[in-house]
């Protein structure tokens, strides 16, 4: 986590990291997205109530050098959250995002993502992005097509959701020299 | 080392890991990443009936650059019927 991140994405929008005050609404909207999000995470199992989250908010301190445990804040409220954990020894950044449902179709994911993968190109010297996201989460994977990553395979069974079953996962690239075609 | 090539040490060694991982410690799956020109990893994956299931181009790092990251994979039931004798 990078306690002092902050992008502004527009439209009142804002990303940062979490900070263990913010732990309460963090699970509050875990819990009332929990259906949705177990289909496609299994890390909605271990939100069991706030202290895991401040649990959660504080083991990312560790990992200095990911761009991660960032919340998307639409003025006071949380709307999701959106990361990229790094990968030094490869340079390698790889995604990851949710959205409470109210909150879906106003581009703030495809936003957010696309400041962290200008930050890990130019700021943390990246070659690549990856996104892994489940076959039939649609959503994600439009959001990997506007980003412009591409497909590059089906890494079956990778993915563990809620209720400790497993989906095949689409893995997306982008290597530095597409993104900056595309800048 | 050279010498030790050519003897089936690695996969035997892998076999080992496999029976681990799915007999004692409950994982779902197994994955291995070889460099798209480590023909002799590759080979070890196919002995080990590992499935080719992507190419992350230029997943790995070197020292001189980047090369495209072949993905494996093979899931328990899948190890499973491979250790059944027949």
């Amino acid at each position: 986590v990078r306690p002092d991140l902050h992008i502004e994405l527009g439209g009142g929008a804002v990303l940062r990291p979490y900070t263990p005050a913010d732990a309460d609404t963090l699970y509050g909207l875990i819990d009332s997205n929990r259906v949705r999000l177990a289909r496609w995470f299994h890390w909605v199992d271990d939100a069991t109530d706030v202290t895991s989250q401040t649990a959660y908010i504080e083991s990312r301190v560790d990992d200095g050098r990911s761009l991660d445990g960032n919340g998307i804040w639409v003025g006071e409220d949380l709307a999701g959250g959106c990361d990229l954990m790094i990968n030094g020894s490869d340079d390698m950044g790889e995604l990851g995002f949710w959205l409470d449902e109210a909150f879906v179709g106003r581009g703030l994911v495809t936003r957010a993502a696309q400041a962290l993968m200008a930050r890990g190109y130019e700021s943390e010297g990246l070659h690549r992005t990856q996104l892994r996201a489940g076959v039939d989460n649609l959503r994600s994977r439009a959001v990997a097509k506007r980003l412009g990553l591409r497909e590059e395979g089906v890494l079956r069974g990778a993915g563990k959701v809620g209720g400790g079953l497993y989906v095949d996962l689409v893995i997306y690239g982008q290597v530095v020299d597409d993104w900056r075609k595309t800048i | 080392v050279s010498e030790h090539e050519g003897r089936g040490i690695i996969t035997r060694a892998c076999e080992r890991f496999f029976d681990v991982a799915f007999d004692e410690l409950g994982l779902h799956r197994m994955e291995l990443q070889a460099a798209s020109g480590n023909l002799r990893s590759r080979a070890v994956a196919g002995r080990l009936g590992m499935f080719e299931e992507g190419v992350a181009r230029d997943g790995i790092r070197v020292a001189d650059g980047y090369l495209d990251s072949i993905e494996y994979g093979i899931l328990e039931d899948e190890w499973r019927a491979r250790r059944v004798p027949t």
